[in-house]
């Protein structure tokens, strides 16, 4: 039996194990990656150092280091390249790993499954040199490599800035960045900022930068489609709507080999819902987050949820509740920590800030459900199993109001990804097309393996 | 006042229930079709795929070979390619102690005038060569069996249904069904109430609480169970597999995975999958065919299912308007065709097919 059992070494994950582990538990940390760090802190390959990169990287990278150092602690065991495929509400737990495969039984459980990056299908999407922006990012601090000679970002939410600035210092040519927000909808939000000024600092700050180095950021817009025989050989944005559909006759077609996307994140609640977890539906992203108190306990007792699984927070509140679900599950097993009464509450009242803040950023950036109109009939919108949007809505048409029901028609959410992709698109275009909310569409149900996994791993749990 | 009517209504849109509204559109009877969830959403949706005679008992091998007769011509009949792949099925005996049982029952299959033969362990070998040597001592085969796609034989039943006016509410749950004084039925679909003079209910898991509110208890219990897919691999073979003593079945599925499950299965009203078959499961086929080991499971499914004491599902009539056609013990696909064309006709001509005697619910008084 394992103390505390912690899935995912993104920030929240670390932080958790971290002060766990300084409370005087003893922690397991999984992680599917070779190395800790999530997306966010992603360290770069080899023994590259912070210093070799441009200043905002070389930031965020140093940073990730410091973090991460915490993990040498004696009390924390590193289980790199391990998949946790299964888990049950009383906590045990099925690993996969190339060496070999496992269960483990947890007394405690914290899940940081982090987030996915939304896109939303359009004509072209399928291309090669069409990413997300986080795949970018990975292959800029990963392998120091530039997705490609001009790009483009299109999407929305303040990561399109920020990578656009981290692109740029990298040496990458930005032809655009578009944004489907309108300023005069962004406007209204700002008061909301009033004594958060770091993030308001963070955010014009990057905008100058861009401005200083000629890229326009087109507010207001989306990309409709991308060109090319073989791969990517340039991208039409056009004006959009209040909800977000493309308006005609506003196209312009922009010279670029490489379109980044990123329409917001969706949380990973895979295994918290496979451990039997209360959700509830957020509408500013269309789909379910794990609910937990403010100790960062599920409905299921010893089972903590943290971060993006919570509901899309970003690095400070992950940090923060990886912290607080680190202690209370530490404290649980009888662990007192040095942390005194007023930290805990300078703790909670941090916590609270940060949530607000992403609160608001959630409520500005939300999920527009007039993009749908960009994935006509011929696009492939799960591409697994190469169904198209034509296809889910002629299923629809025959009386199909649930995600679940689709599967009999169209397969789609059957393939590899098991809609992990492309369930939160065509929740979205199965709620137009039935003319319902996304609410009522429900979701794909979760099935174990959470990602494919050999059968000799599912055979036998100890070893091969 | 019912804001609505129709001739027959059905509860319960799985392959049984689309099958009657098929067979009874067909008929020139005006049909509504009722389901909660969505078309093929309980355990036809979640099914084995298998469409066997072999192995089935004695009074319902008549009825399955009635309707493995109708298989060959369903995917032209409706419109749809149902994946329908008839090359036999091989029931593997892993056992030496289970040999003879086995050529026993054989001889008992034949008699009921089923083409089902003994095979050694080499000629099945040389029919499957993946196969391990030494894994089996030999299988029954027949060759008349097969499988099909549960999904298209489903919504291709319900499809062609509604091409030719069966009507259907989807996501809509009959909350109660009662009869009237002038001698028909009333049932409430949602916030609709429609009368007709025969409710069919096929609702599988869900027929038991249906039976239960109109006074009938009836001995059907739910069993939940779990199967798993691969990931799509170059066709490897073409039969369906059914393993003897052991419960596990497998096919390959036309996109290429290999669907297989079985074995143990639990009492559960909810369809719950928690992996705690996998292992064993994933076990007995990678025994057979160790070159299954490194192919990647893309996901489990669970499903419930309605089973009598018996075995044999219940088709009668309950009383005068509602007729059951539930509880067929976790082998109901292969005879949904021929049910929903005995129901139909049972309808409509007043007379109860002879294939249908041994499904009576007085055999449980």
């Amino acid at each position: 039996m394992t103390e505390i059992v912690i899935v995912g070494a993104g920030p929240a994950g670390v932080a958790a194990g971290v002060t766990a582990a300084r409370a005087g538990a003893q922690v397991t940390l999984i992680d599917e990656y070779d190395r800790a760090g999530g997306q966010y802190f992603k360290q770069p390959a080899g023994s590259s150092a912070a210093k070799n990169f441009p200043p905002l990287l070389a930031d965020n990278i140093q940073k990730g280091q410091d973090l991460l150092a915490g993990l040498s602690h004696p009390n924390i065991n590193f289980l790199h390249n391990t998949l946790v495929w299964n888990v049950t509400p009383d906590r045990k737990l099925s690993l996969y790993s190339p060496d070999g495969s496992d269960e483990l039984q947890a007394q405690r459980l914290i899940i940081a499954g982090g987030a996915y990056e939304r896109v939303m299908p359009f004509p072209g999407w399928t291309l090669p040199g069409v990413m997300t922006v986080g795949g970018a990012q990975l292959l800029l601090k990963g392998q120091a490599m530039l997705a490609g000679r001009r790009l483009l970002l299109a999407g929305t939410g303040p990561l399109l800035q920020l990578a656009g600035v981290q692109l740029l210092e990298a040496g990458a040519e930005i032809a655009a960045i578009v944004e489907i927000q309108k300023p005069k909808t962004l406007l209204p939000y700002a008061f909301k900022f009033w004594r958060h000024w770091d993030k308001v600092g963070e955010g014009v700050k990057n905008q100058w930068r861009l401005k200083k180095a000629g890229t326009p950021i087109k507010f207001g817009h989306t990309v409709t489609r991308a060109l090319g025989e073989q791969e990517v050989e340039g991208a039409v944005i056009a004006r959009v709507d209040d909800t977000g559909q493309p308006l005609a006759g506003t196209e312009e077609t922009l010279d670029v080999d490489t379109v980044c996307l990123n329409f917001g994140f969706v949380p990973a609640t895979q295994l918290t819902q496979l451990a039997g977890c209360e959700h509830r539906f957020d509408s500013r992203y269309g789909c379910l987050v794990a609910v937990a108190n403010q100790h960062m306990e599920t409905s299921q007792a010893g089972i903590f949820a943290v971060g993006e699984t919570r509901g899309i927070g970003g690095v400070d509140v992950a940090l923060l509740e990886g912290r607080m679900a680190g202690l209370a599950a530490a404290q649980q097993l009888g662990y007192s920590s040095d942390e005194t009464e007023q930290n805990r509450q300078d703790t909670l009242r941090a916590w609270q800030k940060a949530r607000a803040v992403v609160e608001t950023l959630g409520a500005m950036f939300a999920v527009k459900p007039g993009l749908c109109a960009l994935a006509t009939d011929d696009v492939p919108v799960c591409r697994c199993e190469e169904v198209t949007a034509g296809e889910v809505r002629a299923a629809v048409r025959t009386g199909v109001t649930h995600l679940n029901g689709l599967k009999p028609w169209t397969r789609v959410g059957m393939g590899r990804c098991q809609s992990r992709i492309c369930g939160p698109i065509i929740a979205q275009i199965v709620a137009r097309e039935a003319a319902l909310d996304v609410k009522s569409v429900g979701s794909f149900t979760v099935r174990p393996p959470v990602k494919p996994i050999p059968l000799s791993a599912v055979k036998d749990p100890k070893g091969f | 006042m019912p804001n609505d009517s129709a001739d027959v209504i059905i509860i319960g849109g799985g392959v049984v229930g689309c099958a009657a509204a098929y067979y009874l559109a067909q008929g020139g009877v005006e049909v509504l079709l009722v389901e909660q969830h969505g078309i093929g959403s309980g355990a036809s949706g979640r099914s084995g795929g298998g469409i066997r005679q072999s192995a089935r008992v004695s009074e319902e091998m008549p009825l399955a070979m009635a309707s493995i007769a109708l298989f060959p011509g369903l995917s032209d009949q409706l419109g749809a390619d149902i994946e329908y792949v008839q090359a036999g099925n091989l029931r593997l005996v892993e056992n030496p102690e289970y040999v003879e049982p086995m050529q026993t029952d054989i001889v008992r299959q034949q008699a009921l005038g089923l083409d089902v033969r003994w095979l050694e362990a080499e000629e099945v070998r040389e029919m499957v060569p993946l196969l391990k040597q030494g894994s089996i001592f030999g299988a029954s085969y027949c060759p008349t069996d097969g499988h099909v796609n549960p999904f298209r034989l489903t919504t291709g039943f319900y499809q062609a249904a509604c091409r030719i006016g069966a009507k259907a509410l989807i996501g809509q749950e009959a909350r109660s069904i009662r009869q009237t004084d002038a001698g028909g039925v009333i049932v409430e679909v949602g916030e609709q109430t429609v009368q007709t003079s025969t409710v069919i209910i096929a609702a599988g898991a869900g027929s038991r609480r249906l039976c239960q509110n109109l006074g009938f208890n009836l001995p059907l219990t739910n069993l939940c169970h779990e199967s798993m897919v691969t990931e799509a691999l170059p066709p490897l073979f073409s039969q369906m597999f059914g393993v003897f003593p052991s419960g596990l079945y497998f096919r390959q599925t036309r996109h290429g995975g290999i669907h297989f499950g079985g074995g143990t299965s639990e009492q559960s009203d909810i369809a719950r999958t928690t992996g705690k078959n996998l292992q064993a499961t994933a076990r007995r086929i990678t025994r057979l065919m160790p070159e299954l080991l490194p192919v990647n499971v893309l996901r489990a499914w669970s499903g419930i299912d309605s089973h009598t004491s018996d075995k044999r599902p219940i088709i009668d009539y309950l009383n005068e308007n509602v007729i059951l056609a539930s509880g067929f013990s976790g082998h109901g696909l292969a005879v949904a065709p021929i049910v929903g064309r005995y129901l139909a006709e049972w309808i409509t001509s007043g007379k109860k097919p002879e294939l249908l005697a041994p499904f009576g619910y007085d055999r449980f008084n």
